[in-house]
This record gives C-alpha cells, structure tokens and sequence, in this order.
C-alpha cells in the first residue's frame, strides 16, 4: 500500500516527465507534443527512448531529443488549476451571445423509435401529450432575443417529439419571432420524422426558408427496423420516402437547399447498405447527410455492436482516403466519410490559438458555454444545455424561462473537469476530449466514475485520428 | 436647433449619444429595431437619461429630423431601411443619411430619394484634392500639434476617445480640429475621413499626398491649437483570418502627417504587462509613432465566433468594472495607461496630453 507521501513522490516524478504521447504506424513513429499540440515524425530509436523512463539510447538520440527541447518541445508542463476559461466572462457571454434556440414544442410523437432517448430505454423522461404553451415559447423567444445583441445571427429550431404535431404552434411562433426579431435575420429550423411533412406544412416552411433535418436511417429495412409508428409495429419508411419525393418534385430548389437528413447508424446494421443507399437512392443521392451512432450515454448496457459494421465502416473510409489523395481513377465522395474527414485536420481553426505551452489555467476541450451555442427549452420552459442532455437528471437544467439562465449552473456545467482533475491534467488527449455534462452525469451529480468510463474510447479516437492524419501526410495530401 | 431621431440605434453609437451635448444637434431620440435585443436607456455625459425607443412612428413624432446611421455588428435589412425612409418622408422630416458601408444600399436609396436626401457628404472631396494655393505632389508640414488616435483592433473605443479628447479640450478653451475614424462625425463639428481615403480608387502615393493636403487645409481654414486624428481599423492583423485592414490607414495617415504622440486604444483582454511596451515598439517600427498614451475598451474579442464578412471577428462586451480592475493591476507597472470611466483619470490624460504637447 502506498503512503501518501510516495504517492506524492510518485505525482512529481510523473509531472517530471514530458507530456508527450508516442505512437507508431508501419510507416513512421510520431510524437504527440501536449504543450506545443502539434505532432512530429521522429527516428525509431528516439521513438524508444522517449518509450522508456528518461531519455537514453545512442548519442545520436540523445542529440536529437536535446535539439527538440531548444526547439521548445518535450515541456514537462501540465495545466494548473482546471477552470474553463471562459469562467470569468460567462456571466456577459449569457448577456449578449446567444445563439440558436431550441424549442421542444411537444414531448408526444407518432412514432416510438427505439433507440430514441424518449423511449423509455434511456435515463430521461417519456413520450407524453405534453405540449409547450404559446406563452412559454414566446417568453423563450423573447429571451434569445435580449440575449442575442452581439450574436450575428440567430436560429430557432423546432423540435419533438414530433414537432410538426403540433404545427398551429410552430406557425404562431415563426410570427411572433419574426415581429419580435424586426430587423434581425432569424433562421428557422425544424427536426421531423417527415411522416406529416405535408401541405400546408410545406408551403409554410419553404416561405420561411425553413432549415429541414428528416430523420432517416437507411435503406426501407433498416430504417424500419426502430423507425416505427407508435401503438404498432408498421415501419414510417414509406410515409417518409413519399413525403420527401413530393417535397423534391415541387419544392425542387428549397429542397435541394433547406432540406437534410439525420442518419443514426446502429451498430448491428449492414453499413454497406446504409452507404450505397445515401450514396445512391434517386431521391437522396444529392442531399445532406450527418451521421451519429445510437447514444449510449444515459444508459447503463452498451450498444450490441456487429464486427462487420465497423469493417465495412473502416473499408469505406479507406476508399475514402484513397480518393482523397487520388489513387482513385475517379473521384470519391462518400457522404458517410466526409464529415469524419473533414475533421482530420488537427490544424483545423487553430492558426488563431498557437501556442508554446498549456497554460496554468486551463480546462479540456469537451464542455460549451451552457446555453450559449444551444439553449434547448423543454415543453415545461425549462433550460437545458442542449437536447441530449436528461430532462430528468438533477443537474443539468440551467434555468428556466421566467428565471432566465443561472450563472451559478452555467458555470457548474462547464467545469466538468473539477471532478477529474487530476486524470484529466495528465491525459495527452486534454485538447481534443469530448467529454461534456452530458458524460459526466450519473443524474444526481458529475460523477468521476461517469466521465472516465469514456476515457479509454475518446482516448483511441483521438490517437486514430492523428494516425490518419498522419497517413495522409506522409502520402502527400495537403489539408 | 434641429430635433433629431437617430436610427438604426445600436452599441457603436453608445458614446455618440453620450456625447450628444457636443453635437449641433439635438440628439433627443433613439431608437432600436425591436429585434437587435437592445432595451433601457443611456446616460449622457450631462447625466441624463435618453431612453432606446422601439417605436420609430411614435418617436418620429417628436423630431424635426431623422439621422439614420450605420449598421453596427447586426445589420438592418434593406426592406425596414426603406420603410422608416419612407415614414420620414411622408412625414416630411429631414434626412440626415450618413450610411455608407454597403454601396448598393446607399446607390437604391439615393435613386429612390435624391431629392429629399439632405445629406452632408462631408466625407467626400474633390479629386486630387490641394490644399488651395498648394502644389499637388509636395509634402507639407505642420506648425499644430498632432495627436494619433490608433487601434490595434476594431472595438478599442477609438471613436469615443475622440470625442471625449475634443470636448475636454474645447472645455479648457483650446481650437481643436479633429478628423475622425468614421465617416459621420459632421454633427460633432468633427471632420469624417475623407472619401479617398476608402477603397481603392486612387493609389497609396495619392491618398498620402492628398490626405497630407486635407489636412494642410483644415490648419489653414481653422487656424487649430491642437490637431487629432483618429485612424480607421486596426494597426496590425489579428491573424490570418482577421485582417482589420493590415494597417492601411495607419501606414497612409503616418505617412501624411507626423504625429507628436499616439493614444493606443486596445481591447480587453487579460494581457500581460509587458503588452503595452511591445505594442509602443512595434508601432514606432511600423509607423514611426510615439505611442504616450492607453486606454482600454469594456470589449473583449472573441475568438470562439468565425470571422465577420470584414475581416474583424466580434467582440463581447464585458463590465467596465472588470477593466477598471485590470488597468488597477496594471498601472502599477505602466503609468501611461488611463482608465476613462474615471473622470479623475480623464483630466489625468488631458493633462499628462498637455504636459507632452508643450
């Protein structure tokens, strides 16, 4: 059993060392530098020594480690104090930045999808006949619009259950934003299962060049696999495709501009499928797909997971890269990839942020400002971080529409890294967790044990990525 | 005195309204589209309370005048624009129209209401304008004392220090000239950055040598005990993606005009002490100005947002306490640095100002 005086020992010794994380591929060894956040391509052999507990080996990387030092690299520096650093200016970002809101205009829905965190499966609330009053979404839209004066723009989503249930409501809203946001470019944005996505539905949503997210899974059998109407089993496919190919044949322009689609990809499924068919379907193969796999947080099984998806998966992302860096007689584009391509680049936005070392204060990268980037206000007029967080759990409601948001909870929320400080300020990957609220919470409180269940996956993740980055790299591609 | 309504109202004209007892105006409404969030009311340097009206008919009312100015962050579309001219036409209240960023706005509202378009472009000139009595292609020189009102970005208050700097000056019973940053601070008495100055119709020798003309003229005309010069955008890009500029006007007006010393106006930020001596040695590099004095914005840059469609980013207002604290904590170190919420520190400016011009 170790004293806590050697555990200290110990702590020292490991904040001695580099921060730094090592990593091989059949065509080179690298090194992650913490501090600096950037990678290296290095020799072997220092790849070897920095492996092992100080630096050692031959003379020749000895050397070499010593010039990445005067280089700057190779700083022992961890990060100091975890606080968020926007802490400080929360309080005025949640003055004057809002940005989009979210209005959960009804908790009912036609359809029972399985894998929806509504379903009963998940550590939330139900489906219910719950509807938002007019008076409620108004005093939402009435806040973003305080809140919102150094915000360029602004967006209003609708969102389920199934929003367009109760579209007398959306239609109210829209005017009384529109009259309450004169002189303000508010965009309007609408998440469906499509099934209603019917006139006058439509006709109202193209005049307001409404933003369209339609939930569709795949191909007719996976999509109907969870995709289903409640109070039976009947599959919403067909009502789907229907609805979608009108809006297509009429609507051509607004469709090709304004509509998308939200694909949740269940891990059991044929990818392969799933691919050919948003690459392919006459209806869909020019549109807008995101990707996302069945959220596993607020459950406490995993997901079943079939080892031919993530094959396929990693055979199309293959081809994908081979297209890319034009080994492909014709181009490639897979819409299933290029999102996760797209962010590959490490560089990516950060020409603004370099940076010599961690600074002392400091927090990791998962967590947004609450309420800022997303306010998502429930049927009740309660705020939440975003809709992917538990209306149930105890901590994750910042506020409300009367009270407006709470600094205090504001804060609270982003700071998940108070409960795993210590972890997180010796983890390589501090930069690029995606560790929010919404891992950490165990529905009473953050909880260390919740966030570090996710600690070894985004730790992969991460290091798959600068692999891949890596690889494109060294075969020649320019991001 | 013209009763005038100042529309579209929002933040950048917040030390405008402040000032409003400087103007030749009456500034006695303000009001703000509904939807740009801005509500309350301002307190001007006199101590009274002008209220951000929503109503534009209702307010319309009581002015003989309507100053519609330029957008700020959020920007005012052309339907609503149109509509509240429309109004003050009907109405038959002047028009003062200094809006000027967006060409093909200001080209449809002149051919929709030229003739009711009482606008003072006082921001533009002659071409190959010269000093009367002058020859084109000479530099010349100045008896006057010159101040530089410079940025390092957008959002530095550059603007209300210029006003603030005139009406102290002018209290203490000195002629001041002052060109400003913008180009519609006419109703202040104050000279707009000429026209030539913007865009890239003539070249960089020609804007040096007709700006050194400009204000050659104005020293002739007005006969100033102190000139100052407020200089658009911001002395040096931010980064790649935020180029405020690239320091144009700063390298153009240093260029025209030696300046005795520069105000360095900057953004919050939690910025080490060592900041503002870099700053004054990367200026005097750059543009050959003695930078003698700071002041700090209550605004913040924000580099979570993506860039504007100009290149400068957006900016989140902070409390004027937060910087209050800070210029405290820094002024322990670096003595030339003004925190202007104080009116104490204000006389310490015009005074340490004074000191150094004499």
């Amino acid at each position: 059993m170790m004293s806590e005086n050697d555990k200290k020992v110990l702590a020292e010794a490991e904040q001695r060392r580099p921060f730094i994380h090592l990593f091989k591929e059949s065509f080179g060894y690298f090194l992650y530098d913490v501090n600096m956040d950037e990678i290296l391509s290095i020799p072997g052999e220092v790849y070897e020594s920095l492996k092992g507990k100080q630096e050692g080996g031959s003379e020749d990387a000895k050397a070499y480690i010593r010039n990445l030092k005067a280089d700057g690299y190779l700083k022992t520096a961890r990060v100091k104090k975890s606080i968020h650093p926007a802490t400080k200016y929360v309080k005025f970002y949640l003055q004057t930045k809002l940005k989009h809101l979210t209005l959960q205009i009804t908790q009912n829905c036609n359809l029972r999808c399985e894998y929806c965190i509504y379903s009963g499966g998940y550590k939330n609330r139900t489906h219910s006949n719950k509807v938002m009053s007019f008076e409620v979404a108004g005093k939402a839209i009435d806040y973003l619009i305080a809140h919102s004066g150094e915000t360029e723009s602004v967006s209003i989503g609708f969102y389920g259950g199934e929003p367009l249930l109760e579209f007398g409501l959306i239609k109210k809203c829209v005017e009384y934003a529109e009259k309450a946001g004169e002189g303000r470019r508010i965009v309007f944005a609408i998440t469906t299962n499509a099934t209603l996505l019917r006139e006058p539905n439509i006709s109202f949503l193209a005049d307001h060049d409404f933003k369209v997210l339609v939930s569709l899974d795949g191909p007719e059998a996976i999509h109907n696999k969870h995709r289903k109407y409640a109070g039976g089993s009947e599959g919403s496919f067909d009502a789907l495709l229907k609805n979608v190919a009108s809006i297509k044949d009429k609507y051509p322009d607004f469709f090709k501009k304004n509509v998308s689609f939200n694909t949740v990809l269940d891990p059991e499924n044929d990818f392969d499928s799933i691919n050919d068919f948003v690459n392919n379907h006459e209806v869909f193969k020019n549109s807008q797909f995101n990707f996302s796999v069945i959220d596993e947080r607020y459950k406490d099984e995993r997901n079943p997971v079939s080892n031919d998806f993530y094959a396929q998966k990693n055979y199309e992302l293959f081809k994908t890269f081979l297209g890319k860096i034009g080994w492909l007689s014709e181009p490639y584009d897979s819409k299933t990839m290029n999102s996760y391509f797209e962010n590959i680049n490490i560089k990516k936005g950060k020409a603004a942020c370099s940076r010599e070392q961690l600074p002392e204060t400091g927090h990791h990268g998962g967590p947004c400002i609450p309420g800022v980037l997303r306010l998502f206000v429930n049927a009740d007029g309660n705020f939440y971080p975003c809709e992917r967080v538990s209306e149930s759990s105890k901590i994750t409601c910042i506020g409300n529409v009367y009270t407006g948001i709470s600094e205090e909870k504001a804060v609270s929320l982003m700071n998940v890294e108070r409960v795993t400080t210590d972890q997180c300020r010796e983890c390589w990957a501090y930069d690029y967790c995606t560790v929010c609220v919404g891992s950490a919470d165990n529905m009473e409180e953050m909880s260390a044990e919740a966030v570090k269940r996710n600690c070894p996956l985004i730790r992969y993740q991460v290091e798959e990525k600068f692999k891949d980055y890596c690889m494109l790299r060294y075969l020649g591609f320019e991001f | 005195m013209e009763q005038v309504l100042v529309y579209p109202y929002s933040k950048e004209y917040e030390m405008v309204i402040k000032s409003r007892k400087s103007a030749e105006v009456n500034l006695t409404r303000v009001v703000s589209p509904r939807g740009w969030g801005l509500s309350g009311g301002i307190l001007d340097n006199s101590g009274e309370r002008v209220e951000i009206e929503h109503d534009f008919e209702e307010a319309l009312k009581a002015c003989t005048m309507v100053w519609f100015v330029e957008d700020g962050l959020l920007r005012l579309p052309i339907e609503l624009l149109l509509e509240k001219l429309l109004l003050t036409v009907r109405n038959k209240k002047k028009i003062y129209y200094t809006r000027c960023k967006n060409a093909e706005e200001r080209e449809m509202v002149e051919k929709l209401l030229p003739p009711r378009l009482n606008a003072e472009n006082d921001y533009e000139t002659e071409v190959n304008f010269t000093v009367p009595g002058g020859e084109y292609h000479t530099l010349y020189e100045f008896k006057t004392p010159v101040i530089n009102v410079i940025g390092l970005s957008e959002n530095a208050d550059k603007y209300k220090m210029q006003l603030l700097l005139k009406e102290e000056f002018t209290k203490l019973g000195y002629k001041v000239s002052v060109v400003s940053s913008r180009r519609d601070s006419g109703i202040f008495g104050m000279h707009s950055m000429p026209g030539f100055m913007w865009g890239g119709s003539i070249s960089v020798t020609d804007k040096i040598l007709q700006f050194n003309h400009y204000i050659k003229a104005i020293e002739k005309a007005e006969g100033p005990e102190l000139i100052i010069l407020g200089i658009p955008g911001g002395a040096f890009p931010r980064n790649e993606y935020r180029h405020q500029y690239f320091g144009e006007f700063h390298f153009e007006i240093s260029r025209a005009v030696s300046c005795d010393c520069a105000l360095l106006c900057s953004s919050f930020s939690e910025y080490p002490v060592s900041y503002f001596e870099e700053a004054e040695q990367r200026i005097r590099q750059m543009y050959d100005m003695e930078v003698g004095f700071h002041t700090i914005s209550d605004k913040m840059y924000d580099c979570r947002d993506k860039v504007t469609a100009d290149g400068t980013g957006t900016y989140l207002s902070v409390e004027s306490g937060m910087v209050s604290d800070s210029i405290r904590e820094w002024k322990k170190a670096k003595e030339n640095l003004y925190d202007t919420v104080s009116e104490d520190e204000t006389k310490r400016l015009v005074d340490d100002i004074i000191n150094r011009l004499s």
